[in-house]
């Protein structure tokens, strides 16, 4: 017999576990490494041309445009281009391919030379990370607040009309198609003055900081009500059916049988452990919001991570496309991770696999 | 509190033959109103969008007339015309048909992907079943709409019309149906290969096996139909998504291009009317909310129905 777990300690047992998810999490990433790469290659059109559509352009310089960001080197060995009739040579160096220099710089952490921009990748994902970070933080925690507040209500109010509303308005609120929400708060906020597109008035920064700041509230404040309203419905339900599971435990009723308050019971017994699928579902939701809130950027025009990526595909930018995806990727794979993670700490019943 | 009180069992309850497994979810579905509500909001979307075009021709829908462009909605046009004078209602009618369409077939598409990649994961297990989790797990990843947006746009630009029952359609529907079919698979196979992990350990499996079942046969006529439940419940809430889906696609203008209407594309426009004209986003986009609500409630009710650990009636 293996002893019973604790609450917060970490057996070998699990470390183990760990370790072995951290190797599929490197794997996964490996994994999308490769995919990434071969699938911008198979989209149509010459990237070369994109970036310049002037007829003017003589045959030498898109040659040295193609010189210029890698392209007039094959893409793997015997492959010239991933047109399958076209065979190239096999005999050519592999660390002298396409593939093997996005590998080679992927591992210094260069992410190539955006098409469209001119600039590195990386810098540009970096400043649009930052405006998404903001979105969904601002949008999370409100979600999270709310969501937690009303499922807690909601499940403490069973069965009764308050409950009932919730749960449909929480419902509703989860199928909503994002974007057409985001539609009408657009409407209901150009009619309340308030602006409707971007991150900030132009001019703004001539303007001292605590005037940019309420500028960056005003246009922040649309995209992160239509991000709360999305998720908040999603935490409620999720807070509201776990309370209710929790409450159905024998050790509720063990706790009632105490002679305990109704609040006592919510604060010391249940809470905590009702706390727990909330947990990883934030963290899952953190990681694929990253992406997923291109719906809310692209119709708010805020300049986050989605509305990049939204653009670069209008604009055939390869290496902006191919990085944002990996960024994205990656942060979901670390999302999963850390939610493993927080899972098995807070859940001693978790066990190694 | 009320008092329960011991009523003597009458005959008529002994003697009751035991509920069928269809029986008791029909009557656990029933009990469900948002379901109930959910499928009749559905049953008349669906009336709307194919009943109405015994009131108006596709031809109507598509018609331009320039000179009455951007009506409000009035007594010959109920729902206000578009940009180029299109009649919304009718357009609303014959979206909802592609609409709809799409969302089915969308579905049966990823059904389809996800049941043969995740009962081949399930049954064979060892390295197949790792080689095509890490496979799923990766496109998990890789979040669905970026994906959406990126293959769309290159792949539903030059699309033929094509001609299906004698209607002219935009190649761009097969290639949308046939991308969100392709990009929503990994949750489902995910479910379907949980499913087969249980299943599969079973005694009757393990007879079956025993008697020389094939494969094939122990995957498809044993396993499968045990497994139904929670297929049938995703394969309802993929609907919605698929349609959802579409729309914010379309409403990028990546998707189903012109002339043929869905409820999504009809949106694209109104993106730059929105105060001019509320009614070019309003009827197809509240439509939109109406489908998806309605499927999710039904689906909600399909899972409760469904789950065959809840027995109570």
């Amino acid at each position: 017999m293996t002893p019973p777990l604790q609450h917060g300690t970490f057996p070998l047992q699990r470390w183990r576990m760990l370790l072995k998810r951290f190797g599929w999490a490197l794997f996964t990433i490996l994994f999308v490494v490769v995919l990434n790469f071969f699938l911008f290659r198979v989209l149509p059109g010459d990237p070369a041309r994109q970036g310049i559509r002037d007829p003017r352009l003589t045959p030498e310089t898109i040659q040295a445009i193609r010189v210029r960001f890698g392209l007039d080197k094959p893409i793997i060995n015997c492959f010239e281009s991933l047109n399958p009739v076209k065979v190239g040579s096999c005999g050519v160096n592999p660390l002298d391919t396409q593939f093997f220099i996005y590998v080679k710089n992927l591992l210094k952490g260069d992410l190539g030379q955006s098409f469209y921009y001119n600039r590195p990748v990386k810098d540009i994902l970096g400043e649009r990370l930052w405006n998404t970070i903001l979105l969904i933080g601002a949008g999370q925690i409100l979600a999270i607040l709310i969501g937690v507040v009303f499922g807690l209500f909601a499940a403490w109010k069973a069965r009764t009309a308050i409950d009932y509303a919730a749960l449909i308005s929480g419902l509703v609120a989860w199928s909503l198609p994002t974007f057409w929400l985001a539609i009408i708060l657009l409407f209901w906020g150009t009619n309340h003055g308030l602006p409707i597109g971007g991150k900030a008035t132009p001019g703004m920064s001539s303007y001292p900081f605590m005037q940019q700041m309420g500028d960056l509230l005003q246009h922040l404040f649309l995209p992160t009500l239509a991000y709360t309203i999305i998720y908040m419905g999603e935490y409620m339900l999720i807070m509201r059916s776990s309370l209710l599971d929790v409450l159905a435990e024998d050790y509720i009723l063990a706790a009632k049988a105490k002679g305990l308050s109704a609040f006592q019971i919510l604060k010391d017994h249940a809470l905590k452990n009702s706390m727990l699928p909330l947990v990883t579902l934030i963290a899952i939701n953190l990681g694929f919001t990253v992406g997923g809130a291109v719906q809310i950027e692209t119709v708010f025009s805020w300049p986050g991570l989605g509305g990049a990526i939204f653009e670069a595909v209008g604009r055939k930018d390869y290496p902006l496309l191919q990085g944002g995806f990996l960024l994205i990727a990656i942060s979901v794979i670390l999302a999963n991770f850390i939610a493993d993670l927080t899972y098995s700490y807070l859940d001693p019943r978790v066990q190694a696999d | 509190m009320t008092t329960q009180v011991n009523t003597p069992i009458t005959v008529a309850e002994v003697e009751a033959p035991p509920l069928s497994l269809g029986n008791l979810t029909w009557r656990r579905f029933r009990r469900h109103k948002m379901a109930i509500f959910g499928a009749v909001v559905l049953i008349l979307l669906t009336f709307y969008s194919f009943g109405g075009a015994l009131f108006f021709t596709e031809k109507y829908s598509n018609y331009t007339n320039t000179k009455e462009r951007l009506q409000s909605p009035n007594a010959k046009h109920p729902f206000g015309t578009d940009t180029v004078g299109r009649d919304i209602l009718a357009r609303t009618i014959y979206g909802g048909q592609i609409s709809i369409l799409i969302g089915i077939t969308a579905a049966f598409v990823e059904v389809m992907i996800g049941i043969l990649i995740g009962a081949i994961a399930g049954y064979f297990g060892g390295n197949i079943d790792a080689v095509l989790m890490r496979f799923t797990e990766a496109m998990l990843n890789i979040p669905q709409l970026l994906l959406l947006i990126v293959m769309s746009k290159f792949f539903s630009g030059n699309v033929p019309n094509i001609n299906i029952l004698g209607r002219e359609l935009s190649g761009s529907v097969i290639v949308i149906i046939l991308i969100i079919g392709v990009t929503s698979w990994p949750y489902l196979a995910r479910i379907v290969r949980a499913e087969f992990l249980s299943i599969k350990e079973r005694e009757f499996i393990l007879a079956a096996r025993a008697t020389g079942t094939s494969s094939w046969e122990i995957i498809f006529k044993h396993i499968l139909p045990n497994s139904i439940a929670p297929i049938v419940v995703s394969a309802t809430l993929g609907v919605a998504g698929a349609i959802s889906l579409e729309a914010y696609v379309s409403f990028l203008g990546m998707g189903v291009r012109a002339p043929t209407a869905t409820w999504g594309n009809m949106l694209e426009n109104a993106y730059r009317y929105i105060e001019t004209a509320y009614w070019l986003w309003l009827f197809p986009g509240l439509l939109i909310v109406l489908i998806t609500l309605s499927i999710n409630f039904l689906g909600d009710g399909l899972r409760d129905a469904l789950d065959p650990r809840s027995r109570t009636v």
